[in-house]
């Protein structure tokens, strides 16, 4: 070959490979903040007897040790969040900080026995009684409504988080197909990118293993085994609650066999909204019916064996629900009292009414009392047992955010640094670059003009 | 042989070695210019290293020229030449053995001075194209802008910009 088809032939494949290249790096500069990119490199080599230089196939900087690392936090992250916000707004109803809620609504009753203890025979501290009686009534109904809003808000979340996961599966599935057929380089890499934003998203709802195939395609497995997507296929997922005793979210695969996924397989976002409605806020409910059913039972044993002002006995105080379902909602005074005064039993001795206010003291108590609820414990004691134990839920899921917080901030950064784009780091090479071939430029420039004078010189 | 011509030969026996040095350091030069890139430190450190060598062996070579000017004056004055263009007609006007001698050694620097000019050719072309790359990636980079923002220690926009920082020199 001449030397000028020499040159020709070098210049040609020169100028192929800097489209290459600048192509490559203009994927990498317009993708620095995608989700999912990973940097690419553009392996180059020498052309076959040295004629120039030849650009092989993109390949993208990716870590797959670490990017399963951001799917798990990310899925722990989901799982702790969904649940630190149900429990945020569960905790209000239990917080008796702003001057509101039940605690505060028993001790006022109690307040108002006592006052009715001091002073059996005034209708006044009677009626205020009642009034106290109502406003506890109120507040066990709206504790009850509160914390029956969290579980309906956990299952409405639920159900809208696996019909995302579900859209996110089928992009998974479809992006698979596309990666499966697409030619190595620049559109799959692109197509893989956009998979692992797709996986991230989707890992931070449910939780999956990222289970790679021969074929370039992934199959995303949920805790229990079972696929989330099976390389081009995706499942569908819904979340159904069981009829009221039980009341339980289930998460389950649409249109197979025994489609459950058994309780605590289910992690992100979705395992957190579960675990909340069954574990915190059911169980919560009916504690909190247990303690209304309980307490108004007890307080009507206590009433009927006392005597009214006019010496009637036998009345209920509380109008008591056939069972302690749901009883936080229907508390309510028994047609007995309600109206009227003058019905509380406030006396044990027949003889000494209106002054006698044993049978008013023992009603005092009820509230403080061991023994009232099923497991032994007082009334008071189950709710502040009950409040706090929200209360350290709500420490234990915010000190997990925080945690996976910050171990996705750590673990991302990691990947960034590995196989991200940074846009100082390329100016910094540019100007190396830069700097580099301008030395070449001008000593090659001397050495042509060294070269000229020498052969002037030889002739 | 005479001691004018034995000295000139000498002197181009230097040239032949610095010549046949720069050859390689060229051919250093084109391994790392050959496919560049920006963003691959260890080409850059070895484009940079080729650099440094060339410029002094350009530099040593541009100081001997001189000396081998100054022995084949001598050797023109000792066989009555007062003037001759180039050292090949200097050599014919010698007789043997002194013109073998010098002929050799002229076509040897002749020889490696035009293998030189032709890889210095080639690089040429390499390390502009580097340039072209290195400001189309600038470009991209820096989105088209040509100015580079830069901020005070009070993160102020600098209203001394230093310039040419990025100044291509294609």
């Amino acid at each position: 070959m001449t030397t000028l088809q020499h040159i020709l032939s070098i210049t040609n494949s020169g100028l192929q490979t800097s489209q290459a290249v600048v192509a490559s790096a203009s994927r990498n500069i317009a993708n620095a903040n995608t989700p999912g990119y990973a940097h690419e490199t553009l392996p180059l080599s020498s052309q076959l007897g040295g004629l120039g230089v030849v650009a092989g196939t993109a390949i993208a900087s990716r870590n797959a040790l670490l990017e399963q690392g951001i799917a798990a936090t990310s899925a722990r992250l989901g799982f702790y969040q969904s649940q630190t916000n149900q429990l945020d707004s569960m905790e209000l109803a239990f917080n008796d900080l702003d001057g509101t809620g039940l605690g505060i609504s028993m001790r006022d009753f109690e307040s108002a026995v006592s006052a009715v203890a001091a002073n059996p025979a005034s209708i006044t501290d009677r009626g205020q009684m009642l009034e106290s009686a109502r406003s506890l009534a109120a507040t066990f109904a709206s504790t009850r409504e509160s914390v029956a809003r969290a579980a309906n808000d956990a299952n409405e979340q639920a159900v809208s988080i696996a019909q995302e996961i579900n859209s996110l599966a089928q992009q998974v599935a479809q992006l698979n197909s596309r990666i499966r057929s697409a030619r190595p380089g620049e559109e799959r890499n692109s197509l893989i990118s956009q998979r692992a934003a797709v996986i991230d998203s989707i890992g931070g709802r449910i939780g999956v293993d990222v289970v790679p195939r021969s074929d370039g395609t992934v199959s995303l497995i949920s805790s229990s085994g079972r696929p989330i997507v099976d390389s081009t296929f995706p499942a569908t997922l819904a979340v159904n609650v069981s009829p009221p005793p039980a009341s339980e979210a289930r998460v389950e695969f649409v249109g197979e066999g025994d489609t459950r996924l058994p309780a605590g397989s289910v992690g992100g976002e979705l395992g957190g909204l579960v675990e909340f409605h069954n574990d915190i806020a059911q169980p919560a409910l009916e504690r909190i019916d247990e303690l209304a059913y309980s307490f108004m039972d007890a307080f009507n044993e206590a009433h009927r064996s006392g005597f009214t002002l006019n010496g009637a006995t036998g009345y209920d105080f509380f109008d008591l629900p056939s069972g302690a379902q749901g009883a936080a909602s229907k508390v309510a005074l028994s047609r007995d009292v309600d109206g009227h005064p003058e019905n509380i039993a406030a006396a044990a001795d027949l003889a000494a009414i209106p002054g006698d206010n044993t049978n008013a003291l023992v009603l005092q108590g009820i509230l403080s009392q061991d023994g009232v609820m099923a497991d032994g414990s007082s009334v008071v004691n189950a709710w502040e047992t009950l409040g706090s134990s929200v209360s350290h839920t709500l420490l234990r899921t915010q000190a997990g955010v925080d945690l996976e917080q910050a171990s996705l901030d750590q673990l991302e950064n990691l990947l960034a640094s590995e196989t991200g784009v940074n846009i100082d780091e390329e100016l910094i090479r540019v100007t190396q670059a830069n700097t580099a071939l301008s030395a070449a430029n001008t000593v090659l420039q001397e050495l042509q003009t060294m070269t000229d004078t020498i052969l002037g010189m030889v002739g | 042989m005479n001691p004018a011509v034995a000295e000139l030969c000498e002197r181009l026996d230097v040239h032949v070695e610095l010549l046949d040095r720069l050859v390689e350091a060229t051919q250093q030069q084109k391994k790392a210019l050959l496919g560049y890139r920006p963003g691959t430190a260890e080409r850059d450190e070895r484009l940079s290293a080729a650099n440094a060598r060339l410029t002094e062996l350009v530099t040593a070579v541009d100081r001997h020229g001189p000396r081998t000017r100054d022995a084949a004056d001598v050797v023109a004055r000792s066989y009555g030449q007062a003037d001759y263009a180039t050292l090949s007609a200097l050599a014919a006007t010698l007789p043997e053995p002194e013109r073998e001698a010098l002929r050799e050694r002229l076509s040897c620097v002749r020889s490696l001075t035009e293998a030189l000019a032709e890889l210095s050719q080639i690089n040429h072309l390499h390390a502009r194209r580097g340039l072209q790359l290195v400001s189309a990636w600038r470009s991209i980079v820096t989105r088209g802008e040509t100015t580079p923002t830069t901020y005070n220690a009070k993160g102020r926009p600098r209203s001394d910009t230093p310039t040419g920082s990025l100044t291509l020199n294609i």
